[in-house]
């Protein structure tokens, strides 16, 4: 990718720092180190510390207004994805192009129902996927990482076929993961993260807690402002 | 235990009663008290007013004036704050009067202070079987982090029934100057309080700020609120058994 | 919109304004109801270490900002996006109006950016042309109210459903009902057409991360992301400030974000974006700008305001602030308001436009220990009244004398007694039933709302004198 551009003049917007800057009399402020620290909790976890955090996700994440489901086996998936499908009466749902995504084979639990599961890309073209994708009920992702003490999805763009799309636009969010996915809080997740990119951040991230919220008017909580509404948690059992 | 008082300009001149208590309680809590000659005020409405000079004049009488003093009790949470938080700020490029300064701090104490934490007295033996909230003030708890103590000693007192005030930790609007200066915005800040001790159904509101309570007071005396308004001296002054003097 | 140059008269124009005062007071008393249960979830010991780290992370990072924001330059411009380094509000919006025109963009979606309202970003952009939306909701309906936000997190704070309602129906083509699930689906539905047909947007930055040049938005409603993910052109416009070393930093500041300012655990989105997309992505975008901006910041730097620069806009100081609870936003007369926007009004703007802001407190000290890095704002609102009287040579002809009067009265104990005992003396024509009944300025003052009681009988160290005489001493 082509280098950006600097606009302004950069020499002189740094000296005016440079010269305002004050060495105080004990010396500038070290950076901190191990910022996260006895902040977070984080264990080292086994499979049954997994499954508690399990409980914690969903606790958490039913607390913000949204639906978890604990799956043992492929035939709870299917019922669990037939029961939202029902739920939010579903026509039309998409889902990311993931490897674990496809291993879960949904194209199969979906053909028996009214609803269509279209994989990403929709489309080559922005103005072909744009109004699909627009018009899709639901977005399915696979969670990466998630994070039990806040309730948390941890979603990195790592590759085209998981854009952000598909959990920015649709109603309803579903998001997949096994209890392997699941830390207690940001050390894990930050741990996650260092291994796997360094400093050479995905295009975009989005940790997401819950559903859409906002209090803007009258500071009455109100759910699904511009994002989901209504936001799932399958949490497959890693066993 | 020798201790001097500062009484502060606030009880001087407008609340002698609670001058009168403090010295009641301290004395017959055991405490030997002097009240050194030159004392008028900690310096703080010039200070708050941004008139760092003209405090610090009256600031630099204040350390002089209690050089001898072995510890130093202040019946104000506010002036005790001032001189904690106050003059360091004053004498920071000062450093013959900084150290003189900083003398001084280290003996100055807010009154139910001193008495819990230095004579370690929580129950000052007061009687006073009333319905009762405190007001917490601003700077005495914030800046110079005393919370605790005078609720304690309040709790301790035999038959009074203690109400927790709600937002006990809300600002009365007083604020120096601030309450003449923008009177319209202190009034609707005060008439907040009123509310809540109001709410409370308490008889007596107890402070350990006179400012404060001066404010207070003077807002449920406006509006005919017939809560009696006390220092907590006075409190610990009731039913003590025979004056100490 | 019209703002009126006096503080005073713009405070009692607010005190009148019931409505707006009583939704200002359910809408802080809420926020922050919900962030001492927060805090009380962490414990309070965790709580101030959360802040300890979180100050000194600040700290270090505002003693080496230069570094800090080449790295993100350098950073930024290596995954392909543009900097604009602004020393000015002009020449931010001068950029971004100029990137405007060139890619001929029709329809602009914002999300919430305090710096932008700080330059004045939305009105130019409108001159030349532009419809630009706002769509963070609360930001939405202000800006259909033709006003600005009264509130760092919550800008509509000050307006209730009827009102929203009225709004909502003016650019609805059919009627909209004053609940508001209605109100928020409206609007959903309204915005949702326009993010569609986005042809630049604009965001602000919680957080820029130097070492990935990362730009960290957060948002409950969803809206910045749905920006950051359609939009052709990204900007993002940044105060120089908000910036943290990388992604640990990061984790201390969102989880004390989010408590601060709503008392939840963490914002619903978090969304880190690295800005222009891989060429084998089909969303995100094409093009990304990163504009800096000054704008007064670079003078702080070194003063004994320096830690001003700390601030994350939590917006915890106002809802702490019994006067901004009283009064509201609008009456700050800034963009910032409450304890923050007090500090932040006259050293960005000016002493002598905002100076008076600095007597617009108590000086209780509730935003200090509200604030989550630990900036000392009552400190400081004492140091710019210093600063005025210091610099200006002046705090008013009034207290000039009072105060210098007052110090030679009060360094001596015969004066200080004298000048008791001739009040005490002359108070009488005042006095009625042991109160003041009436008094020149301040006296007069302090009557409108509360009684004030006459100098008693005796002072205090006149009744320790006669307890000395009576021989018990
Ligand atoms: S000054 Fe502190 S409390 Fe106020 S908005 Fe900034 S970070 Fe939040």
């Amino acid at each position: 990718m082509a280098n950006g551009i600097v606009t302004g003049n950069r020499e002189a917007f740094f000296s005016t720092i440079r010269q305002n800057i004050k060495t105080p009399p004990g010396g500038k402020a070290p950076r901190v180190e191990n910022p996260m620290d006895g902040l977070f909790t984080q264990r080292e976890t086994t499979v049954e510390d997994r499954r508690e955090l399990r409980e914690r996700f969903i606790q958490e994440w039913t607390t913000l207004g949204g639906k978890a489901f604990n799956i043992k086996d492929r035939a709870e998936l299917s019922q669990a994805i037939k029961q939202i499908i029902q739920e939010r009466q579903l026509q039309k749902a998409m889902c990311w192009d993931h490897p674990e995504l496809e291993n879960l084979k949904l194209e199969e639990i979906f053909s028996d129902t009214q609803a269509s599961l279209s994989r990403w890309p929709l489309e080559k073209n922005y103005s072909d996927w744009i109004g699909k994708a627009a018009s899709m009920e639901a977005g399915i992702v696979w969670s990466d990482i998630a994070m039990a003490e806040t309730g948390t999805l941890v979603l990195p763009s790592s590759s085209p076929g998981q854009p952000t799309t598909v959990c920015v636009l649709p109603i309803t969010l579903i998001a997949i993961f096994t209890t392997a996915q699941l830390v207690d809080g940001f050390t894990g997740v930050v741990k996650w993260f260092k291994e796997r990119y360094g400093t050479n951040l995905p295009t975009t991230t989005t940790f997401i807690s819950g559903p859409s919220r906002t209090t803007d008017i009258e500071m009455v909580l109100t759910i699904g402002v511009h994002g989901s509404r209504y936001v799932y948690a399958l949490i497959l059992d890693e066993a | 235990m020798k201790a001097s008082l500062f009484v502060t300009c606030i009880a001087d001149i407008m609340y002698g009663d609670v001058g009168k208590s403090v010295v009641q309680v301290l004395r017959r809590n055991g405490v030997d008290l002097d009240f050194p000659e030159g004392q008028t005020c900690c310096g703080q409405p010039a200070f708050s007013s941004g008139y760092y000079k003209e405090a610090a004049i009256v600031a630099k009488k204040m350390i002089e004036v209690f050089e001898k003093s072995e510890k130093v009790v202040i019946p104000s949470g506010s002036c005790a704050a001032m001189i904690h938080h106050g003059y360091p700020i004053l004498f920071a490029n000062d450093p013959i009067w900084k150290k003189r300064a900083e003398e001084f701090v280290a003996k100055c104490y807010e009154f139910s202070q001193f008495i819990v934490d230095i004579l370690g007295i929580t129950d000052v033996g007061a009687t006073f079987p009333k319905k009762v909230t405190y007001h917490s003030s601003c700077h005495m708890t914030r800046i110079l982090g005393v919370e605790e103590q005078p609720k304690t000693l309040l709790k301790n007192v035999k038959g009074i029934d203690f109400i927790e005030l709600p937002y006990f930790f809300d600002c009365c609007g007083f604020g120096g100057t601030f309450s003449m200066k923008m009177a319209d915005i202190s009034g609707a800040i005060v008439e907040e309080k009123v509310e809540n001790i109001i709410g409370t159904g308490a008889e007596v509101l107890v402070g350990s700020d006179l400012t404060c309570l001066m404010n207070i007071g003077g807002r449920l005396s406006r509006r005919g609120v017939p809560v009696q308004v006390m220092h907590l001296a006075q409190v610990l002054d009731q039913g003590g058994g025979k004056n100490a003097y | 919109m019209h703002i009126e140059p006096s503080f005073h008269k713009r405070y009692h124009k607010a005190l009148r304004d019931t409505a707006m005062l009583k939704a200002v007071k359910n809408g802080t008393g809420r926020l922050r109801g919900q962030r001492a249960t927060a805090i009380e979830g962490v414990g309070a010991e965790r709580w101030m270490e959360f802040r300890n780290r979180a100050e000194a992370i600040r700290l270090h990072v505002i003693q080496h900002l230069d570094q800090y924001l080449e790295q993100l330059v350098d950073n930024v411009i290596k995954n392909g996006g543009h900097v604009c380094l602004a020393k000015t509000g002009e020449e931010a919006v001068q950029y971004i109006s100029e990137l405007a025109k060139k890619k001929n963009a029709k329809t602009i979606l914002k999300s919430k950016s305090m710096v932008s309202e700080e330059i004045h970003l939305n009105p130019a952009l409108e001159q030349q042309g532009c419809n630009v939306i706002e769509s963070d909701l609360g930001e939405w309906i202000i800006q259909l109210a033709g006003e600005t936000p009264s509130h760092i997190i919550a800008p509509a704070m000050h307006k209730n459903r009827f009102q929203v309602a009225d709004l909502f129906n003016a650019v609805s083509e059919e009627k909209v009902s004053t609940e508001i699930a209605d109100l928020c689906g409206f609007a959903r539905k309204y915005l949702r057409e326009k993010f569609l047909g986005i042809d630049i947007g604009i965001t602000g930055c919680n957080f820029a991360l130097a070492d990935s040049g990362a730009i960290t938005l957060c948002t409950n409603e969803g809206n910045a992301r749905i920006i950051s993910t359609l939009a052709p052109t990204l900007v993002t416009v940044m105060g120089m400030e908000r910036i943290l070393p990388g992604l640990e930093e990061l984790t201390v500041m969102l989880s004390l974000l989010a408590r601060s300012a709503t008392g939840q655990k963490l914002t619903v989105y978090n969304t880190l974006s690295t800005g222009v997309r891989n060429p084998e992505e089909l969303d995100g975008p094409q093009e990304f700008h990163l504009v800096i901006v000054d704008n007064g910041r670079s003078k702080q730097l070194g003063t004994k305001y320096e830690k001003i620069l700390n601030c994350i806009r939590c917006g915890s100081c106002l809802n702490a602030c019994p006067v901004y609870r009283n009064i509201g936003g609008h009456a700050y007369g800034w963009v910032y308001p409450g304890p923050i926007g007090a500090v932040l009004s006259p050293l960005y703007q000016g002493m002598d436009k905002y100076g008076e802001l600095a007597y617009a407190t108590t000086l209780c000290g509730a935003c200090t220990f509200a604030c989550p890095v630990k900036i000392p704002l009552h400190d400081m609102l004492y140091a710019l009244r210093n600063d005025k009287v210091e610099l200006e040579k002046t705090g008013g002809l009034v207290e000039d004398m009072t105060y210098k009067g007052w110090s030679a009265a009060f360094a001596s104990m015969s004066r200080y007694r004298f000048s008791i005992g001739m009040a005490r003396r002359f108070q009488f024509p005042l006095v009625k039933a042991e109160k003041i009944a009436y008094g020149p300025p301040p006296i007069s003052d302090w009557l409108k709302h509360r009684d004030m009681p006459a100098l008693p009988k005796k002072f205090f160290h006149e009744i320790w004198r006669d307890m000395k005489k009576d021989g018990k001493e």
